[in-house]
């Protein structure tokens, strides 16, 4: 196991707000190993399994690594936005494990993360070819695949959004708006892209 | 194909939104009029356009989910100062998580208001009308235990429209517990004030209004002592409690709030909550009242593991916390608090009725639950663990039938196969009704739910039972058989494994090892080449061998030790280079050694730890890069430093674990950051001062407790919420304590004690339930009182002990087996004892002198061989003749009382003196013998001759 502790996490989240962008890449690992440590743990605590949604999982991780009294709200919203790529990181993985090796993975990890899929899988979503379109939009746009992941993996609302990218809500609700159709037309269509 | 670039997207996106914002036939000409100067823009909008009509699981769900509504990023707007339709708003009272409570003074007529403004917008249509149906019923309760509501709207601002209520303002209220406490109200006055609080809840549920946030906060008491419940109804009103519970992301305030929420509120099913779910909240706020504390501590708890205590967990009985709540008042507010809410009242005036049948003391009507009922429950709450281990059965199962039907193919012949099948049918079915009522997870389960031993031992038995007829029917198939040897572990583990969760049926545990080891040894006759049985075999011993040291049958113990050593030796033998062997060759020679050390024969348990501590170094020889072995390493040394210790040969000891630490240290550098590491050091430099503090060495002992404690606060403070870190401070300062005490430097000695206790107590409270940290509580006590026996303040020394016993006794009630809560428990008497004695008051301490006695002879029972128990016998006779012999001294005793008491007195000097020749002829040297075979020469001597000249 990597030995990390709240205060390492909190340190580079420090640096990330203070603007030292290499920070993320930094950060990055530690919330993924995480959000799967906690994903394993929920599955231990006998959770119900329709509390396990990928943005819960994601607040749960900053609660979890984040001594929060330290920061400024707005340093949540950075966090936000690397967890939440983390969570579709770690959401892509699974997906890509369980394609390619139907055993594969640890038990609890394969239960869990299907709860958190759970929602989604009822609706056919389908998360690599998710992961792949918003990746393509993020070719043509790279905002609007930013703002993607911000608002559906991370959870965030336009407001926060925009705190984080610092544009105005009403650019991010429009970019939102464009995002949005653009990507389920992709979706419904395999041949769209 | 399309073909796309990032300005053709982004023009493609112009248009869209533009399209998007029009409608019907204005929407046509647009793009229309797109299409007539470059037809492929136009299909691209519009098949966008016609996507984004589907409804899509992602992306629409996201646009209701916005992370913790409620603490949003954006702040709230400042409504001070401004009017909203004839209220002008004039301060903040309060601000909370729904919302933000204003003073403000309404014009026509003129008077003072409480204005409560939501945090949350009315984001759709339905919302507002349900808002504006739910603000009238509000309007209709009118109720003196009521705060009445005047008026619901909804403010406009960019935002979307903001709810707010008009309520009546209650000058200078406090909540109802702050009253309590501010009027010093006692068990019947708080009842009698609680009371009317149910009858207006009621009121409100007569017109058809759950309230669904009833907390202190929602309960106030004006300057009159007249009850008010606020806020009734809000929360319906505005979605904000299904927020609350569906969303279950914004924690900080969510916690505060879901101590007080039922177990269906907290499930987020918004359909289960009913008026019986402000019963329950009801029930909460009484148990505040009268006992201080909530029913459950949820502090720094995750949500998570918050909503499964307030689903799964049983809050500690009134009684428990208080003993004046023990009979019908701990009944009516457990009732109340009941999980299932068929089983709470069924209204809150039934609570109320029960409360006042209390106070006027008329028989109430509240039963406590039955045996029957507390299995069912605790079948219910453990439904997850039933249905996860008969999936594991089932799985197992699959692998026993595709094993015969590959047999049946394989040419067997049919009648065989038909026999087979059927056994194995038969299996399933009694498996599977195994799996049903016995396969529940006792291994983690078992120690958070109090109060549950009747109902695990009952399943443990039926499992049994189950597993007994299988074993009858597998008598030739390897892979049942090696099943079924698990499961006799398992059972085994959960009968009495020491230092896991078990019921302490020791002897149980041994019969369930012992069929294990049967089956076994079958199979590893048959497979004689087998390293895997053969480790199975071992490990199985290796539980015998831990059952049997707690039993303290420690000849017994060793011989399973050999045991184990016996079954690995032929393959280490076979190849001694072999890794997995050699491992497990070093840990059968720890596990004798240990044995050895338990017994005293520290020589021969010596001899085995260097055996172990040989195999080690070859395995680190072997691969010097796995740094993680190094912890192996110095572990082994620590045992070896250990035995040192305990043979008074200190220098070695010291030298050993210097070794120790150089090995952590290799450790520690492959893991900076590691706590783990750190924490090993800090152990390693207090087992080293503790080694200098038995040498009198005290400047140095000092060092290192200061050396190690330094580590342990870094440790703590780096990770405030870990704690076993917390803990290792509060060990850290005991040990500090120690040391200035035996330096003299009685001040400092006092402050690390009280450290100490402060430490423990901040642990008992972060887990009331935890019996290790009640038990440092009351040793923390029993070392305050220690030092105030040192500087002579025997009062204050007494005062301390009985806190300390008062802890002890509960917990040795509740676990009878454990060997050390009666070894603290004698050792608390022994020191109370000796405090009174000093104090003049000799007889009181004569009492618990004589109960320290009973409580270790019975442990030196259990545990005969153990040199240590020994000694603690032979240390109360010798205090037991101090007593009678102070007692004798007194000036109240007559002559002749002196003499029968100095008679007394002798007799126990002299067992204490003989015991301590039989410890010394069974195991040689033992720390403190000589001094207390001095202090029993002194009491003898000191007797005879008071017998012979009396006075």
């Amino acid at each position: 196991m990597q030995a990390f502790d709240s205060s390492d996490a909190t340190a580079i989240l420090a640096d990330l707000c203070a603007g030292d962008g290499a920070a993320a890449d930094k950060l990055l690992p530690l919330v993924y190993d995480e959000l799967r440590a906690l994903a394993g743990h929920l599955f231990k605590q006998e959770q119900a399994a329709h509390t396990l949604q990928p943005t819960a999982l994601v607040h749960e991780a900053y609660l979890k690594l984040i001594r929060a009294d330290h920061l400024k709200l707005n340093d949540r919203a950075h966090f936000i936005a690397v967890a939440a790529k983390a969570m579709r990181q770690i959401l892509t993985d699974y997906a890509r494990l369980r394609r390619t090796d139907k055993r594969g993975g640890a038990k609890w990890q394969r239960v869990t993360l299907d709860d958190a899929l759970a929602e989604w899988q009822s609706q056919n979503v389908d998360v690599l070819h998710l992961s792949e379109v918003i990746d393509q939009l993020a070719e043509l746009s790279p905002r609007q695949g930013q703002i993607v992941d911000l608002r559906v993996f991370g959870g965030l609302t336009i407001e926060e959004t925009a705190q984080v990218l610092q544009v105005g809500p009403t650019t991010v609700k429009s970019d939102w708006l464009i995002a949005k159709a653009w990507l389920k037309r992709a979706l419904a269509d395999p041949c769209a892209s | 194909m399309r073909i796309m670039n990032s300005s053709r997207h982004d023009e493609i996106g112009t248009h869209f939104l533009k399209a998007q914002s029009l409608i019907g036939d204005e929407r046509r000409h647009y793009i229309e009029a797109i299409s007539a100067r470059d037809p492929a823009l136009a299909r691209e909008v519009e098949s966008l356009l016609a996507a984004d009509e589907q409804e899509h699981a992602v992306f629409d769900k996201t646009e209701n989910v916005g992370l913790a509504r409620g603490t949003r990023l954006v702040s709230q707007e400042d409504m001070v100062g401004k009017q909203l339709g004839r209220y002008v708003v004039k301060r903040v009272i309060a601000s909370g998580g729904m919302g933000t409570v204003y003073e403000a003074i309404q014009e026509k007529p003129r008077r003072t208001v409480a204005l409560k403004m939501m945090k949350s917008g009315l984001a759709t249509p339905a919302a507002l009308r349900r808002f504006e149906i739910e603000a009238q019923i509000l309007g209709q309760l009118q109720h003196p235990g009521i705060a009445q509501v005047f008026e619901a709207n909804v403010y406009d601002n960019d935002a979307g429209g903001m709810p707010y209520f008009v309520m009546e303002y209650i000058p200078n209220a406090l909540t109802i517990t702050e009253f309590a406490q501010h009027n010093h109200l006692d068990l019947r006055g708080r009842l009698a004030l609680f009371a009317p609080v149910c009858d207006a809840v009621h009121h409100g549920h007569q017109k058809g209004v759950i309230h669904r946030d009833l907390k202190p906060g929602n309960v106030l008491v004006d300057a009159s002592g007249q009850t008010k419940v606020i806020d009734f109804g809000v929360a319906r009103a505005t979605d904000l409690d299904i927020q609350m519970t569906t969303m279950r992301t914004d924690v900080g305030q969510l916690i505060g709030t879901l101590a007080y929420m039922s177990p269906e509120q907290v499930a987020g099913d918004a359909r289960a909550i009913d008026t019986r779910s402000d019963v329950y909240a009801l029930g909460v706020v009484l148990y505040e009242l009268l006992a201080g504390r909530m029913p459950q501590n949820l502090d720094r708890r995750s949500l998570v593991d918050a909503a499964r205590i307030i689903q799964e967990t049983d809050p500690p009985r009134l009684g428990s916390v208080n003993t004046a709540f023990r009979g019908d008042i701990d009944t009516i507010v457990a009732k109340a608090l009941e999980k299932d809410k068929e089983r709470r009242y069924q209204s809150a005036a039934e609570f109320a009725a029960d409360i006042r049948r209390f106070l006027s003391d008329n028989p109430i009507m509240a039963r406590p639950s039955s045996a029957a009922y507390q299995l069912r429950k605790f079948a219910k709450r453990n439904r997850g663990l039933v249905a996860g281990v008969v999936t594991a059965f089932l799985a197992l199962l699959i692998g026993a039938v595709t094993a015969i039907n590959y047999a049946i193919e394989a040419g067997k012949q049919a009648e065989v196969a038909t026999m087979e099948a059927q056994r194995a049918s038969r299996r399933f079915e009694q498996v599977r009704e195994l799996a049903r009522t016995f396969i529940f997870d006792f291994h983690d389960q078992i120690k958070d739910l109090p109060g549950s031993t009747s109902t695990r031992e009952f399943l443990v038995k039926t499992g049994l039972k189950y597993l007994d007829d299988l074993s009858k029917e597998a008598t030739d198939q390897p892979e049942l058989l090696l099943e079924m040897s698990d499961a006799y572990e398992r059972m085994g583990d959960v009968q009495g494994r020491p230092n896991y969760p078990n019921l302490g049926d020791l002897s149980g545990a041994l019969e369930s090892y012992q069929k294990s080891i049967k089956i076994l040894e079958a199979l590893c006759h048959a497979n004689p080449d087998d390293l895997d049985l053969h480790r199975r075999l071992a490990f199985c011993h290796n539980r015998i061998k831990e059952v049997q040291t707690a039993r303290g049958d420690l000849s017994q113990a060793i011989a399973h030790a050999h045991a184990y050593l016996n079954i690995v030796e032929p393959f280490y033998r076979k190849d001694p280079n072999d890794l997995p062997v050699q491992k497990l060759m070093a840990w059968g020679h720890n596990g004798l050694g240990k044995a050895y050390k338990l017994l005293g024969r520290l020589d021969e348990a010596l001899v085995e730890f260097n055996k172990g501590m040989e195999l080690r170094e070859a395995i680190a020889a072997k691969s010097p890069d796995d740094k993680r072995w190094y912890r192996e390493l110095s572990t082994g040394r620590i045992k070896i430093a250990e035995i040192y210790y305990l043979k008074c040969d200190y220098e070695s000891a010291i030298e050993y674990f210097r070794r120790a630490h150089a090995d952590r240290l290799v450790f520690a550098e492959n893991q900076p950051n590691s706590r783990l590491a750190q924490r090993d050091l800090a152990f390693i430099y207090g087992k080293i001062g503790e080694t200098f503090m038995e040498m009198n060495q005290l400047d140095d002992a000092l060092a290192n407790l200061e050396a190690s404690q330094e580590i342990r606060l870094r440790l703590a403070e780096a990770d405030p919420n870990n704690v076993s870190a917390k803990s290792d401070v509060a060990i850290g300062s005991y040990r500090l304590g120690e040391v200035q005490l035996k330096a003299g430097r009685l001040d400092k000695a006092m402050l690390h004690q009280q450290a100490f206790l402060s430490k423990s107590k901040e642990l008992m409270a972060a887990d009331s339930e935890n019996t290790n940290y009640r038990s440092f509580v009351a040793e923390a006590h029993t070392r305050v009182g220690d030092v105030h026996l040192q500087k002579g303040d025997f009062g204050d020394a007494i005062n301390e002990f009985q806190k300390g016993l008062v802890i002890i006794e509960s917990i040795a009630e509740n676990d009878p087996l454990n060997v050390s809560h009666q070894q603290q428990l004698a050792s608390c008497l022994e020191r109370l004892c000796s405090a009174q004695r000093n104090s003049g008051r000799a007889d009181e301490g004569l009492e618990n002198c004589q109960k320290c006695l009973a409580i270790l002879e019975s442990v030196l029972e259990r545990e005969m061989s153990n040199p240590q128990s020994l000694f603690a016998v032979a240390e109360a006779h010798e205090q037991l003749g101090s007593t009678w012999n102070a007692m004798a001294n007194d000036v109240g005793s007559s002559a002749e009382q002196s003499r029968t008491y100095q008679k007394q007195a002798l007799a126990h000097f002299m067992r204490a003196r003989k015991l301590t020749e039989q410890l010394q002829k069974e195991s040689g040297p033992f720390p403190g013998t000589k001094e207390l075979q001095d202090r029993c020469d002194a009491g003898i001597a000191t007797c005879k001759h008071s017998i012979d000249s009396p006075r």
